[in-house]
């Protein structure tokens, strides 16, 4: 098993489209801090009119900071909006197509033949999710180092929240307002989990389908198809709802609905079962040869 | 092989083989109109007005009318507009598969017995151009079916102020206060949408599927985001034309804009196409 999954983890960190894909996310993120940047300036601007008006200016108390200038903690730039729509695909192009094209080629009964199935499809499981999960974070983390070099990591003060679109009834509040990096921390793992499991549904789609890129652009349809339902189902834009939507709940500041962990953990679950049960169960009775 | 053939050939393989995938944009189409006709009597009942009329158009403009001019603000995040990009990328979605799978199976068998590269190419730039119009199709008679049923006047009559409250705008962007949509405003979408399946067909002569879906989701959200119309998707966004935005721009310029893009796309995809390599393994 450790054997395999070694191979199938190299297979997928080590190749073409995963570089691609984390090119493309970081690309992104310099296209959000190059934004950052910009508005940063704006404010030092009005700051040093304060400055000359001899109205006291504290720098201590920003409303630039490093937590609302990284992709994920803004949500105003071209970059983070990007980034956001086709994370699902950008997951996915790394390794996602691998069991599709593995089946076709004869590769999966070659290898079942040395291994077993068992041992075969939990490795495939496991390197998927984790070349899913790393190319959601891989971006995430090097934004934030970015954002660290031209931005101070002052702790949040909660009266600015609508310049860090983290409000009281937000997930997680409280830990932002006073662990920011753990909030931060928090969130990348959710990212890590959510995206790895979603990759996977590219996996467990190749079991019906047999066309490489179509298996690629599924998680995308998935994202797509909850996005759209909140969009369809929330009629009343004063109530309180709960974000049903991937492409919001993978970013740590509130959009237009709330995140729920309940949510997040029960879709996730969801997703997991299906994936695992199609790829680990269902497709372990199916004859490869 | 005669043209005509290759073009049958292509109606039947790739539309009527495959007209069960129209059934996703008609059954997506529903569920948005019975969202629209929840979000007509909310407003009715919020502005106590019993005995309104809405009309089909209104429901069209809900569909495809996208989102207004976005200013970023740290206090607003941006949000992409789910239905109109749902509609956009569902079509592009589904003529991914079928030209790159004729490709690598019979296509090649087609190019050599016709000995013409230009005839394939064209017959799937027709079969393209005809599956678009055909998901539009459905979606336009699902919203006319809907407002049947549900009483909707059957003109082109627009209502502002329920146009505001249905797409959920901000105060401060105003809607002009417009009695009818115009009609050249009502292809306008279907034929950008058309010209971005036709840019996906060509890109997928350089690049993997994929990564052609890829480009064309980053393009229609980049025209989403910035309202310019250097950014064609922005003309499929109704509610940024000029006839019902303030500030909008010249949706007609829309027409020759396409045009000349679409010629363009059909001549640089055939001379890719004269040098393309159709022996190819299925790593695509």
């Amino acid at each position: 098993m450790k054997a395999l999954l070694k191979i199938e983890l190299n297979k997928a960190v080590k190749n073409k489209a995963f570089i691609t894909s984390i090119t493309i996310g970081i690309i992104l993120a310099i296209l959000s801090l190059i934004y950052c940047l910009s508005i940063s300036a704006v404010d030092n601007s009005m700051a040093s009119v304060q400055d000359s008006s001899n109205i006291i200016y504290d720098p201590e108390i920003g409303f630039s900071i490093l937590f609302n200038n990284w992709i994920g903690g803004e949500g105003g730039s071209l970059g983070t909006a990007i980034f956001y729509y086709i994370f699902p695909i950008l997951c996915a192009l790394p390794y996602g197509w691998s069991y599709c094209v593995e089946q076709k080629s004869g590769y999966t009964s070659l290898i079942i033949a040395q291994t077993g199935k068992k041992t075969y499809f939990m490795a495939k499981y496991i390197a998927t999710f984790i070349s899913g999960g790393l190319a959601m974070i891989i971006p995430l983390i090097t934004s934030i180092l970015l954002s660290a070099l031209f931005f101070p990591a002052i702790t949040p003060y909660p009266s600015y929240d609508i310049y860090y679109a983290v409000f009281v009834k937000s997930m997680f509040s409280e830990v932002y307002y006073s662990h920011p990096f753990l909030y931060i921390f928090i969130y990348l793992c959710i990212n890590f989990v959510f995206c790895g499991i979603i990759t996977c549904t590219s996996m467990a789609a190749a079991s019906f389908i047999k066309q490489k890129y179509i298996v690629t652009l599924i998680p995308f349809s998935i994202c797509m198809i909850l996005h759209l339902s909140m969009r369809i189902l929330y009629t009343d834009p004063d109530k309180d709802y709960i974000n049903l939507s991937p492409f919001m709940a993978m970013k740590p500041i509130d959009m237009s609905y709330r995140n729920s962990p309940l949510y997040i953990f029960i879709l996730s679950l969801v997703l997991f079962a299906a994936t695992f049960f199609i790829t680990n169960i269902w497709e372990k009775k199916h004859e490869v040869y | 092989m005669k043209f005509i053939k290759i073009f049958t050939s292509d109606i039947h393989n790739g539309i009527f083989k495959k007209c069960y995938l129209l059934i996703l944009p008609a059954i997506m189409t529903v569920f948005i109109c019975i969202s629209c006709i929840a979000r007509i009597h909310a407003y009715t009942n919020i502005n106590d007005i019993p005995d309104f009329t809405y009309s089909v158009a209104d429901m069209w403009l809900f569909v495809y009318g996208g989102m207004a001019q976005y200013t970023p603000t740290a206090s607003e995040p941006f949000q992409f507009p789910a239905i109109w990009s749902a509609i956009l990328a569902l079509s592009s979605l589904l003529v991914l598969n079928y030209p790159t799978k004729d490709m690598l199976g019979i296509g090649s068998h087609i190019i050599v017995s016709s000995g013409s590269r230009r005839k394939w190419w064209f017959s799937k730039i027709l079969w393209c151009t005809l599956f678009t119009i055909l998901y539009h199709l459905v979606i336009f008679v699902v919203i006319l079916i809907s407002g049947i049923i549900s009483h909707a006047d059957l003109t082109l009559a627009i209502d502002s102020q329920l146009q505001h409250h249905i797409h959920e705008l901000k105060p401060y962007i105003p809607l002009m206060n417009v009695s009818h949509i115009p009609v050249s405003a009502i292809f306008l979408p279907v034929l950008i949408s058309i010209l971005f399946n036709l840019i996906q067909l060509t890109l997928q002569l350089f690049i993997k599927p994929s990564y052609s879906f890829l480009c064309i989701c980053i393009i229609m959200i980049s025209s989403a985001y910035l309202m310019t119309p250097f950014l064609p998707y922005n003309y499929a966004i109704p509610l940024r034309y000029n006839w019902i935005y303030e500030n909008g721009f010249k949706y007609v310029y829309g027409y020759p804009a396409v045009a000349l893009i679409v010629t363009m796309v059909i001549l640089f995809g055939l001379y890719r196409f004269k040098n393309f390599d159709i022996i190819k393994k299925e790593d695509t």
